[in-house]
């Protein structure tokens, strides 16, 4: 199985699909998940088998297996037909198999290519997710965590651009005071890249979560707007990081009811997955997207806090 | 209102002081301070408005213009307001925080939430609520018959014109303060998001739609355009003096119709001034400034303003879509607040030029009229020796004439009018008081305030030998081009095609010579004030707030202006 659908049975399968693509595909039925596919760990080594040479890549379709490519590409066609916009703007992630477990999140030592437009520009994508496993910074990464070495399994996850307006990462536990019945929401404008590597101070906003589960429950505890002075755009391919215009560098990127609203589906994600969730979602014309789901590992165990 | 920014300004160049320090006063214009704290604020000069020293009458209606500030100002949680002092008959301005100094930048949230929520119906607010009550001021004026009323009721009439006065400045500046933050604010907005190579950019996206000055200056090239089909006609208004000319139409036949059409043309549009100030005449009373106006594009008829404005309004538009184009890839929330901003701007740019229209001129005139009618029973008694010389009388002094008759034998302006004519030989020192320390505010409001009255930009106090001076951008545009030195409107005549106008500053009855002008460089203002923004109407490059350019420039010198970096040189 060389490529593998969201929502598929298989494409939950970590070792297949790697953890992010795994968990992804486990919640796509119920959850506001973008359309994609996932290059199967599968894929990969039957590329490598076949002559990939991650350290001499063209960064061409040669680098391919001809049939992998192929397949890439329709799957691609496939998606464009699925979404319906043209042209098709994908965001690419690498997605290994021992990543997003309840031990080391892995995040941020694997690539991300936003605004791919393209099939050529998506197989340098694909090519540099499964060159970035291999990364110095990645294996040291795995040193460090005691991952083994010898063998990576790197999935790639093709999804569906989300344009965000607004993007957020929600903690369903409080990962600073370990309360558990605190929630957590960083957001800040555009695209998540700069909410996730720390770039701009987000506006956060603190939670109580342990009232009852109808909508109204969820109180804000602390909300403190900061000074969002940088922000990720899309530009015609790819991303730019931007100033953000003084007018909305103190606003506030989220309404109370949205801040509500994400709440909610980090409630519903710990009580579906069984475990304290770390996500990152999107807010794009309005409409909230999942983006990641992953266990908190700061936290330790995931028994601890049940 | 520059006042903070000025505060750098000490003489001519920049300064920064870390406290209070006094300004120097001048030997030959001393001032006396009836409260201590006055003199700790700064008072200046407002040289976008000011002409000259203001006569005794004009100074309380002043006052109720002033009150309507103050009122707008507390309406939108302002964090400054501002106090006006007369010395020596010059009118001093001085800005001061509202607030605590500690509570200054929550106060300025709290107004920038104000105007957020008055910006967006600020155009339906004008046309629904506004300009109604401005109408209705106007109908009240309209429907009373000055001559005949008798002095009893002619009195009442003028206390009620008062009480309207004082409301339709408070409206003014209801008007004003959110017109102007939404102009700012899309001004920053536009640089934020494009960068700040070209101060203008932003303005191109606001040009090219018609506004009452710029609806009055077609109408006078309209009439230019009749004269010239008729040799007549022309001929007439080629050989005459504009003072001349009302007279030698009249005695004309074949000029009948021009000169109802002329009448006409005043009967909509003649109410302006040549300044602000309800001492200044009016069009209607004296119209040789648009006779002037309208002999020279007889002489050296300008390009159709309609045309200009198409191709304006189609530079505008691609400016737009260009904008709209690079936004594409942006949070959704930062692209609507551009379109709404944009379109707040748009509307904010015609109504800076409409609101005078109506107010400052129309209801201004109305108001003279008033007076000018008690002027008029005054002179006839022998309470004041000419009606112009009604501006010489307090309002007390008005009042007890209108109720008790004259009382003494000798004219009642006498000693203030002496006084009036000393101050007017008098130099008035740009700013006095103290200068403010600390670094100048950084907040759009202030921003806003700058980019009205203009902030020093000068280093140094430029020599009497400087080749160059710097100014703000006004209008975008470089020519070269004869200078032409223009301090009152009586020297228009001066003015020739090609001709670079160098003034202290411009009202809206200057704009007709924006068509015969190849550039504008002012010593008052920023990228806001009138003159700059009617000169991008116009699409003449404008270089304003330069401070010295009238006393640097002289008549005939080849100048270069660029009024994309604010620069005039002496080539």
């Amino acid at each position: 199985m060389k490529i593998l659908w969201l929502k598929d049975s298989l494409c939950s399968k970590q070792a297949l699909t790697g953890g992010k693509a795994a968990n992804l595909s486990l919640l796509a039925k119920n959850y506001p998940i973008p359309p994609g596919f996932c290059i199967t760990t599968a894929a990969f080594e039957a590329a490598q088998t076949a002559g990939l040479d991650l350290d001499h890549l063209s960064l061409t379709r040669d680098d391919f297996p001809q049939d992998l490519y192929d397949q890439i590409a329709g799957a691609y066609q496939k998606l464009d037909e699925t979404c319906g916009t043209n042209p098709l703007r994908v965001a690419v992630r690498s997605s290994a198999a021992d990543e997003d477990g309840d031990q080391a999140s892995f995040a941020g030592q694997h690539e991300t290519y936003l605004n791919v437009l393209g099939i050529e520009a998506l197989a340098v994508s694909i090519l540099r997710c499964w060159a970035s496993a291999f990364s110095e910074q990645a294996m040291a990464y795995r040193r460090s965590q005691g991952y083994q070495m010898e063998r990576i399994h790197i999935g790639v996850l093709v999804q569906q651009m989300v344009p965000a307006d607004v993007s957020l990462v929600l903690f369903s536990a409080n990962p600073l005071n370990h309360n558990p019945n605190q929630m957590v929401i960083n957001a800040s404008w555009g695209l998540g890249e700069s909410v996730v590597s720390g770039s701009v101070t987000p506006d956060v906003y603190v939670l109580d979560k342990s009232s009852r589960l109808d909508k109204s429950s969820t109180t804000i505890l602390e909300k403190t707007i900061s000074h969002k002075t940088e922000m990720t755009i899309q530009t015609d391919q790819g991303t730019q990081s931007v100033k953000v215009p003084r007018m909305l560098q103190q606003r506030a990127c989220l309404d109370d009811d949205q801040v509500k609203q994400v709440a909610e589906l980090g409630k519903a994600l710990e009580t579906e997955m069984g475990w304290p969730v770390d996500i990152e979602c999107a807010f794009y014309s309005n409409q909230l997207y999942l983006l990641q789901c992953r266990p908190i590992t700061t936290l330790g165990k995931k028994g601890i806090l049940s | 209102m520059s006042a903070h920014y000025d505060a750098w300004q000490e003489g001519d160049f920049i300064v920064n002081v870390s406290e209070p320090k006094p300004l120097p006063v001048p030997p030959d214009f001393p001032v006396v301070w009836d409260l201590p704290e006055d003199q700790m604020l700064f008072w200046e000069i407002d040289g976008v408005h000011a002409a000259g020293p203001t006569p005794l009458l004009v100074q309380y209606f002043a006052n109720f213009l002033s009150n309507g500030f103050v009122q707008a100002a507390k309406d939108y949680q302002m964090p400054v307001s501002w106090k006006k002092k007369f010395i020596h008959h010059y009118e001093y301005t001085a800005m001061l925080p509202s607030v605590p100094l500690e509570q200054m930048e929550a106060q300025t949230m709290r107004a920038l939430d104000e105007f957020g929520a008055a910006m967006p119906t600020l155009k339906q607010d004008w046309e629904q609520k506004y300009l109604p009550e401005i109408q209705d001021c106007l109908a009240f004026w309209e429907s009373f018959n000055l001559a005949e009323a008798k002095m009893p009721a002619l009195l009442d009439h003028f206390e009620a014109t008062l009480k309207r006065y004082e409301r339709l400045w408070h409206i003014h500046f209801l008007i004003v303060f959110p017109m102007y933050v939404s102009m700012s604010q899309f001004d920053e907005l536009y640089q934020d998001l494009f960068g700040e190579e070209n101060a203008l950019d932003a303005y191109k996206l606001l040009q090219g739609f018609d506004n009452k000055t710029l609806e009055s200056d077609r109408a006078l090239w309209t009439l230019s355009q009749q004269a010239l089909k008729n040799a007549t006609l022309k001929t007439l208004i080629e050989i005459h003096q504009p003072t001349q000319l009302m007279a030698a139409l009249k005695q004309q036949p074949e000029a009948l119709a021009f000169l109802n059409d002329f009448n006409g043309f005043l009967d909509q549009y003649g109410q302006r001034a040549n300044m602000w100030g309800l001492n200044e005449v009016s069009w209607i009373e004296d119209p040789a400034p648009p006779l002037q106006t309208l002999k020279e594009y007889v002489l050296e008829p300008p390009v159709d303003p309609t045309l200009e404005m198409r191709r304006l309004a189609q530079q505008r538009d691609e400016a737009i879509a260009k904008a709209q184009a690079k936004l594409q890839g942006y949070p959704q929330p930062v692209q609507d607040e551009f379109n709404a901003l944009l379109a707040i701007a748009q509307s904010a740019s015609v109504l800076s030029e409409d609101h005078g229209f109506w107010i400052d001129f129309r209801c201004n005139y109305k108001v003279r009229c008033v007076i000018m009618e008690l002027a008029r029973r005054f002179a006839e008694a022998g309470v004041i020796e000419t009606p112009q010389n009604i501006f010489h009388l307090s309002l007390e002094q008005i009042r007890q004439t209108a109720q008790r008759g004259p009382v003494s034998g000798k004219p009642l302006e006498q000693a203030e009018k002496a006084l009036f004519e000393t101050c007017a030989a008098m130099t008035p020192p740009p700013a006095l008081g103290s200068l403010p320390p600390g670094p100048p505010p950084q907040d759009p409001i202030s921003r806003t305030f700058a980019k009205f009255f203009g902030v020093p930009v000068n280093q140094e106090p430029p020599t009497p030998e400087a080749k160059s001076i710097l100014g703000h951008p006004g209008s975008a545009g470089t020519v070269r081009g004869p200078a032409r030195v223009i301090l009152s409107l009586q020297d228009a005549h001066k003015l020739k095609e090609g001709d670079i106008l160098v003034t202290p500053t411009t009202a809206p009855p200057w704009t007709p010579l924006f068509a015969t002008a190849a550039a504008v460089v002012t010593d008052a203002g920023g990228v806001l004030c009138h003159c700059a923004v009617v000169a991008r109407e116009y699409g003449i490059p404008a270089v304003v707030g330069t401070r010295h350019a009238t006393a640097i420039f002289k008549d005939g010198q080849l100048l270069e202006v660029n009024g994309n970096t604010g620069r005039v040189d002496i080539v």
